[in-house]
């Protein structure tokens, strides 16, 4: 259980990348392995201090991920409730929730390779690669990302993480907790939006330096 | 999903633990990690967990667990002797690692159900099974009924150590964790989801089943026009 919530605060922020379409899955496989090797990367290189870093980190992550599909995701329902004004507040204060998330998330795997064991398609369209990642403390990682195809193009949408048996997808538990906010509070936006301000303030000042 | 048709008295008794974490065993714990070198909490923790085998050894059988009783048996023969009375893990030193086992993953191995979940006061959450496989891994436990001539009150004042001294070293190991826990959007439902699949891990013995490991999750754009 170490690390576990953790691990779970990552969830919303899911990566999801994009690049030219292909059916086969050694192409799933190899693009999850490209993708994902290349953001851990980003994260170790020693030259770079903390802000470059997170400055590099962010770009990196903006190429290939739809936050806005992704903030859809994770309030369900109430992407279809919230006002244009409050889903653009939301999107912008989620957007720099995740990339905050992750960079501290991934940052216990930076500049280690990501190893694909297999991958499971649930449709033509949704498939799952496994992988194995070595974490700086030495041990394995068993790390699944769920791939879909969509016009065209590969897109990440959601990551789990195996944990002695217990396969916990992020996106999945930061939806779960985000509704259970919003059903909460009548559909505040403003509850919400004021949360996950707290938690990347949180975040922040954890950072590595 | 997790069965919860008590959330509303849930939710007050999670609130009252959270106060008597805040105000109680929190603080306790802080001082008494200030007070004991980590090496000592070490030795406590493992001291401890040793205590645990016979009860883990029974379960392991009871669930038909030939070779993982064997090495809840062996890791309790070789710490309780080269790991002097238990209070080092020699056996996970030499790679022998431990596991844990209770009379309420018994039960779910042999299908009884779990029934609603719960939150008691200073317990935290169970469920109606896991709470009657609590009592009965109590009653299992040799320590429970022994008896000592000359001091008939110190059976007595080794359980309330132990489960002082257990609660204090689990509150210091668990500090990071909840503090994220209570760092999340809603402490209450993570707690709920987490202790309710770590459980159906636990049951399962840490083994994944892949063939069903991917039917439930939701269509991604479920909530998209």
């Amino acid at each position: 259980m170490t690390h576990l919530f953790r691990h779970l605060a990552v969830a919303g922020a899911v990566v999801m990348m994009t690049v030219p379409s292909a059916f086969a899955d050694a192409k799933t496989e190899a693009y999850v392995q490209k993708n994902a090797s290349e953001v851990l990367a980003s994260l170790n290189d020693p030259s770079l201090n903390a802000e470059e870093r997170t400055e590099k980190f962010n770009a990196y992550m903006d190429e290939f991920t739809d936050m806005t599909a992704v903030s859809n995701f994770a309030i369900g329902k109430y992407a279809r409730r919230f006002t244009d004004d409050e889903l653009a507040r939301y999107r912008k204060v989620f957007r720099e929730y995740a990339l905050a998330v992750y960079e501290n998330e991934l940052d216990d795997y930076r500049g280690e390779a990501v190893v694909v064991k297999d991958s499971v398609d649930r449709s033509p369209t949704d498939s799952i690669v496994n992988t194995v990642i070595k974490r700086q403390d030495g041990k394995d990682m068993d790390v699944r990302w769920r791939v879909l195809t969509r016009d065209g193009k590969y897109q990440v949408v959601d990551v789990a993480l195996n944990l002695d048996g217990n396969l916990i997808w992020l996106a999945i538990e930061q939806r779960a907790q985000f509704l259970a906010l919003l059903d909460r509070t009548n559909g505040s936006a403003d509850a919400l939006i004021d949360k996950i301000e707290d938690m990347k303030k949180n975040l922040e000042s954890k950072k590595r330096s | 999903m997790v069965n919860d048709p008590y959330e509303g008295f849930n939710r007050q008794m999670f609130a009252f633990n959270n106060e008597v974490d805040k105000y109680a065993l929190g603080p306790a714990a802080s001082a008494y990690e200030t007070v004991t070198p980590r090496f000592a909490r070490d030795r406590i923790g493992d001291f401890l967990q040793n205590l645990k085998s016979p009860v883990i050894f029974v379960n392991d059988l009871l669930q038909g667990e030939g070779d993982r009783a064997g090495t809840t048996l062996g890791r309790f023969m070789v710490n309780t002797t080269f790991g002097i009375a238990g209070l080092w893990d020699v056996a996970e030193y030499n790679g022998i690692e431990g596991h844990n086992e209770d009379f309420g993953q018994t039960l779910a191995v042999w299908g009884v159900d779990s029934g609603p979940y719960l939150v008691l006061p200073l317990m935290g959450p169970t469920t109606p099974r896991d709470l009657f496989g609590t009592g009965v891994d109590r009653a299992m436990d040799p320590l429970t009924w022994t008896e000592f001539d000359n001091n008939p009150d110190l059976d007595d004042h080794i359980a309330i150590g132990r489960a002082v001294l257990g609660g204090l070293n689990a509150r210091v190991a668990l500090d990071d964790q909840i503090k994220q826990l209570n760092a999340q959007p809603e402490p209450y439902v993570a707690l709920r989801r987490i202790y309710s699949s770590q459980r159906q891990a636990a049951i399962r013995n840490g083994r994944l089943n892949e063939e069903e490991a991917y039917e439930d999750l939701p269509d991604f754009d479920e909530f998209e026009d």
